[in-house]
């Protein structure tokens, strides 16, 4: 054999196991989150150590990054917290991006660990990924950008740390598409269950910065009614747009008072300029209840019927509780 | 004036305080009934009024009884669909109040037809008579304890007739009004009742009879607890029996709270027998 076949097998031999080393990365991911241990899991690592690897393989997929993600212990400590950079492979594969390569949306991914540009800047690189979501979405992100929520702000803003129109959460930042959507598991279309616990969740993904807005979405019809799981109740982005999110003071706003007829109209058929008067009572059910003159009177007789069945309540509690304990008593005596 | 959302608000705390009203009204009028022996001569001593015209006829019991499960089933479901009180059920409560309100209809319907159109016709011991009207300050006497006994003209007093005959106007309005109100949409035509009247009085005039379907819910609740009260604590054997849970006594003729009056004009004397009411 000479030395220019020798080289040729060496370079084939390569060319055949390269692959097969790419290809050997998932079975080095975790088992899904069903079969984790119980306990809490150990790093694999120790968290403060930093990483000497040069993670420069042309994996494209995921298997690549989720040698490090995929393992349940992965954590650094970050500002005195411990904070975990597992990404459940099993939740990931059960979404709608179980196609899109973790570079997709990490997009300021560099191929180096531990990943020292985005690691010092803190939250930046999560403001990458949030909005990553544009480069495919574009309509979506169109919307949103003249919304409310819109990254650049209003026209004269400038600064996006501003609070909500409420006025409940100062100092929030302004959402990125993956505060409301989420990240490893945004459902797809056909997941209905996920979708259904998407739209349960609006009064915590909204209220977060709406606070006082959420907590008076509690009318008959609209908020009671959402809160206890109606599905012909509408979540807050069925009047308020999904998207194209507004202060009802603006005139492109779905609730602004130009356009309560259509926006009302989309669910009650007919509804005119003498209908929408009730949505004054979606948000502030609470406080025309208040203002009522005999609303005291039916608090006080609540609150008095209450105190009324507490009583009756723990006065049973007491005879059960003192029952059980005779009961012990007795059977100590007879053990 | 008073918007649609004060309304709202306005319809559901006046018609709470009233029934608040209306339960320690009534919860005084039973101590009254204790405090002048009435309770005790009647649950202790057994001493009701006697009846006329024989056990009542299976149809209007079943009719009853039917009407009261549809009824309470409506005021539950209906209650829940303005007030969701616990977690999911929604569209459940929904068919609940259809399926009930259909009982409720196809009852009074047939309801109808046995007071004007059966064989017993039975329409004449709910009519309002003259008597009726000039004897019932002494019934409302009674009522308050002010008169140990009240006159007797017929199987129902004045107050319970006006009852049941107002009743029927306000089961039809409950039903019409509820009828515009259904959303349920229709298969074919692809559209429901509400959506039919909204395109004809816009949804404003959808609200109003939304309103008068609610504030009617309230007057039936209202008048059926005091028909219920009053059936227990006035008449519980006839109470009883209309639920199969007991017998009323054999065709009395006389009768313990209206011995002036008897035979006086006016005063309907039981012409059925037993055999003729069961047949």
């Amino acid at each position: 054999m000479t030395v220019r076949s020798t080289i040729a097998l060496i370079a084939l031999t390569a060319v055949v196991l390269l692959p097969s080393v790419a290809s050997a990365a998932p079975a080095a991911t975790p088992a899904p989150a069903t079969a984790a241990p119980a306990k809490a899991p150990k790093a694999s690592k120790p968290a403060t150590l930093g990483y000497d690897l040069d993670w420069t393989l042309p994996t494209a997929g995921k298997s690549g990054c989720n040698v490090c993600h995929g393992d349940s212990g992965l954590v650094r400590i970050r500002q005195g917290r411990t904070v975990s950079l597992f990404v459940d492979t099993a939740i990931l594969q059960e979404s709608a991006h179980k196609n899109v390569p973790c570079t997709g949306c990490h997009v300021d991914f560099a191929y180096k660990t531990p990943h020292d540009a985005v690691v010092k800047t803190g939250q930046e690189w999560r403001a990458v990924a949030k909005l990553a979501c544009k480069n495919c979405h574009k309509d979506a992100f169109t919307l949103f950008s003249n919304g409310a929520h819109s990254p650049a702000g209003k026209p004269g803003e400038t600064s996006s740390t501003i609070g909500a129109p409420d006025s409940s959460a100062p100092g929030k930042t302004r959402p990125l598409c993956g505060d409301c959507h989420g990240g490893h598991a945004i459902p797809s279309r056909e997941d209905t269950a996920a979708n259904s616990a998407v739209r349960a969740s609006a009064l915590t993904m909204c209220g977060t910065c709406h606070v006082a807005t959420s907590a008076g979405y509690a009318d008959y019809y609209h908020g009671a009614a959402y809160r206890q799981g109606a599905k012909d109740a509408p979540a807050c982005w069925q009047c308020h747009e999904t998207h194209q999110t507004l202060p009802a003071d603006d005139r492109r706003s779905a609730v602004n008072k130009n356009n309560l007829t259509e926006t009302c109209g989309t669910c009650h058929d007919g509804a005119d300029e003498g209908y929408v008067e009730y949505a004054k009572l979606i948000h502030r059910a609470q406080e025309v209840r208040a203002a009522n003159p005999l609303q005291s009177v039916v608090d006080s007789a609540r609150s008095a019927m209450q105190t009324v069945l507490g009583s009756i309540r723990s006065l049973f509690a007491g005879r059960e509780v003192q029952a059980l304990g005779s009961a012990i008593a007795s059977d100590g005596e007879k053990g | 004036m008073i918007g649609l959302t004060q309304l709202n608000v306005w319809i559901d705390v006046v018609f709470t305080v009233l029934y608040v009203v209306i339960v320690v009204a009534l919860s005084g009028h039973f101590l009254g009934n204790i405090l002048t022996g009435r309770a005790k001569r009647r649950f202790v001593g057994w001493e009701w009024p006697k009846h006329e015209g024989g056990p009542i006829p299976a149809l209007p019991k079943l009719l009853h009884f039917q009407h009261v499960a549809a009824m309470i089933a409506l005021g539950v479901s209906g209650m829940y669909i303005r007030f969701p009180f616990f977690n999911g059920g929604r569209t459940f409560m929904q068919w609940v109040h259809y399926i009930a309100m259909i009982i409720v209809i196809v009852n009074l319907v047939v309801r109808l037809w046995y007071a004007f159109g059966s064989r017993r016709r039975d329409y004449r011991e709910f009519v309002l008579t003259k008597r009726d009207i000039t004897t019932a300050p002494k019934v409302i006497l009674y009522y308050i304890f002010v008169k140990p006994s009240k006159p007797h003209l017929g199987k129902y007093n004045v107050m319970q007739k006006g009852t049941y005959v107002l009743f029927v106007p306000l089961l039809i309005a409950q039903a019409l009004t509820g009828l515009v109100l259904w959303r349920l949409q229709f298969p074919i035509v692809d559209i429901s009742l509400q959506q039919l009247v909204a395109g004809i009085i816009g949804g404003t005039g959808v609200w109003w009879i939304r309103t008068a379907h609610y504030v009617l819910n309230w007057l039936f609740i209202v008048l059926t607890t005091i028909h219920v009260y009053l059936s227990v604590t006035e008449d519980f054997p006839a109470f009883l029996d209309f639920f199969g849970l007991g017998f009323l006594d054999r065709p009395h003729a006389e009768h313990d709270d209206h011995p002036v009056l008897e035979g006086a004009p006016g005063h309907a004397i039981p012409t059925t027998t037993p055999a003729a009411d069961q047949a």
